[in-house]
């Protein structure tokens, strides 16, 4: 089963300033996944950008069948473009 | 709140799976109350609502229960185990309400200065050691069973029986 969210090496943050850094994340139909941590940790960072609300500075964020990378992001600002 | 619930317009009736998300979360009494008059715990569940409706594939929610009291949380966590059991929607919630994730979620991602450190089942996870180091300091106990939601998948009479 294709899961419906995948983060892969995801690198995101602020400006140049990463706060996550290397997230592999797979959510399947279905599924209620938390994320976890202290704050500061990077959980409403990584929710924003598989959100499309914030620009991924590395990896590859994949929401159901539409994904964004780094290099999409800075070309057409869009929080989500098709493979 | 009905109005909020329709689409395309106020003006058009609640679509029939509307009235059937309206129904799965409990809000049909609030259906007709003015939005000043709602609960904050009500406004949160009808914010889900409005999600579910849109029939989206993922839901993403940050700190859904911030601000609820006991009940609304434990409201909350039925709510969010319903819309992935009966609505096979995927979610990801970030939360600190530590009862809530252990009712409610498959799995736990535990992050800690922007690096995953641990993956797995609420079980695995709350034994990690680096977990405990990183955040959860003493083991925190889920809700007894009877107070909560099923974390079995598939077994919505189970959720549905416990509104």
């Amino acid at each position: 089963m294709m899961p419906l969210v995948k983060l892969d090496g995801l690198v995101a943050g602020y400006g140049k300033v990463s706060i996550v850094r290397d997230v592999d994340l797979e959510v399947n139909k279905g599924e209620v996944v938390a994320l976890l941590g202290p704050n500061g940790a990077g959980k409403t960072t990584t929710i924003l950008t598989m959100a499309g609300e914030l620009t991924p500075l590395g990896g590859v964020v994949r929401c159901l069948d539409l994904e964004a990378t780094a290099s999409l992001h800075g070309a057409h600002r869009a929080g989500l473009r098709p493979r | 709140m009905r109005d909020l619930l329709k689409s395309p317009g106020p003006h058009e009736p609640l679509s029939p799976f509307a009235e059937s998300v309206v129904d799965d979360l409990g809000l049909r009494g609030a259906l007709d109350r003015r939005p000043n008059a709602l609960s904050l715990g009500t406004i949160k569940l009808a914010g889900i609502a409005r999600t579910i409706i849109a029939n989206p594939g993922v839901v993403l929610l940050d700190e859904p229960a911030a601000g609820l009291d006991e009940r609304e949380r434990r409201e909350l966590a039925r709510v969010i185990r319903q819309v992935a059991d009966r609505h096979g929607i995927a979610v990801v919630v970030v939360e600190h309400d530590m009862a809530l994730i252990l009712n409610t979620c498959d799995r736990i991602v535990v992050l800690d200065f922007g690096q995953k450190i641990a993956d797995g089942s609420p079980d695995i996870v709350q034994a990690d050691e680096r977990v405990i180091l990183a955040y959860l300091g003493e083991p925190i106990q889920a809700e007894p069973r009877a107070e909560s939601v099923t974390r079995r998948r598939g077994n919505q009479h189970d959720a549905a029986g416990e509104a």
